[in-house]
């Protein structure tokens, strides 16, 4: 990826003499970033425990088969439907965020907490769509023991990795909704910035890297 | 930190994220629409799956790009905080190189052994039976059936 100039701390001599970040960066922030580092190479594991035991079996579950029901359109054959919708809401809360941080650059605090409010409003969303999902999947009778699309482990690899993702979207909204009042008191202002939005900014916006490649290795491939 | 910026900067900085959510959704549903594409031409699923994975994984990782890039604003970081987190993932290449041998050499020792598909689709009924796997069966070959 390539870095941009403005940037600055190009100038190895001069970033690295002492005196500021090297990375130009707060202590905080740093600190998610190496979290969402470690972070993701949990979810890798997880993902590719999923390949593994996927390449290790002859037959596996079809996507387009198991992945086909939309809610309130009981008994029609919609291959991924559900799941483009819940991409595209998790997608958008992120870019709800985005915005919530670009209007904290500015100081503006009913801007911060309106953004904020429509991604927590995405994040809640997207967990309905799972709750809705999941009570299907257990309904048509794919439980952690017994699997009707294919063996059981595509069940139970299902339930352990999107669960694990949901509980970071639940985490994520939860701490959404904690800065988000402490936008809305005033609290953050007093502070002088929004950097607390920028830093569970950083932590939704991973939630959403990971739905990518859940995506892709549950969905798509 | 807060930076204080131009209401320049301000728009443009939001226009880039909203053609970056533009792109999101583009590359998104390509990837539906092609995967729709191959369940109509082969609806038993059993065509070539080759170059259609490569695109789905090509399409996902210009996605991750785009949120980590934009979103997560490491476009615009120092060079040095882009590199600190963005080297480390290296490893993930041998890492699923290797793992994903090992289970179809795996799968290969269930073939060759063989230990039954059909085992597989039993719910368990006790965990003494679970863990015979193919492990125990290539170390003694004469337990095949």
């Amino acid at each position: 990826m390539a870095a941009e100039t403005t940037a600055g701390g190009l100038n190895v001599g001069q970033a690295w003499s002492g005196g500021k970040s090297p990375f130009d960066v707060s202590y905080g922030k740093l600190m998610m970033w190496y979290f969402l580092v470690s972070d993701a190479f949990t979810f890798s594991a997880l993902l590719i425990t999923y390949g593994t035991i996927r390449a290790s079996n002859p037959t596996w579950a079809d996507p387009n088969k198991v992945f086909n029901s939309f809610p309130g359109l009981e008994g029609m054959d919609i291959p991924l439907g559900f799941v483009s919708v819940m991409t595209f809401i998790l997608i958008l809360s992120s870019v709800f965020i985005v915005r919530a941080v670009q209007e904290g650059h500015l100081m503006n605090r009913v801007g911060v907490v309106k953004w904020m409010l429509l991604g927590i409003l995405g994040g809640a969303a997207f967990l309905g769509c799972q709750a809705w999902e999941w009570a299907h999947l257990i309904h048509q009778g794919q439980t952690l023991t017994a699997n009707p699309f294919g063996p059981p482990a595509f069940g139970q690899l299902f339930f352990l990795i999107t669960g694990f993702h949901g509980f970071h979207v639940f985490s994520g909204v939860v701490i959404n909704c904690i800065v988000c009042a402490m936008a809305a008191t005033g609290s953050l202002e007093r502070r002088g910035h929004y950097e607390m939005v920028e830093k569970v900014g950083l932590y939704w916006h991973f939630v959403d890297l990971v739905w990518i490649f859940v995506f892709l290795a549950f969905y798509l491939l | 930190m807060s930076h204080e910026i131009s209401i320049e900067q301000y728009k443009s900085q939001v226009k880039a994220v909203w053609v970056a959510t533009a792109w999101l959704s583009f590359f998104t549903i390509i990837e539906v629409v092609a995967a729709l594409l191959y369940m109509n031409a082969y609806p038993n699923g059993d065509g070539p799956r080759m170059l259609l994975n490569l695109g789905f994984i090509l399409f996902s990782l210009l996605k991750a790009g785009f949120i980590v890039g934009e979103f997560m604003h490491v476009r615009y970081e120092a060079r040095a905080l882009a590199l600190t987190i963005l080297t480390p993932l290296l490893f993930l290449i041998w890492f699923i190189i290797a793992f994903i041998w090992e289970g179809t050499e795996w799968q290969n020792n269930r073939n060759t052994w063989g230990v039954k598909i059909e085992d597989q689709r039993i719910p368990a009924k006790g965990h003494g039976q679970d863990t015979h796997d193919a492990g125990t069966h290539s170390a003694e070959p004469k337990s095949g059936h």
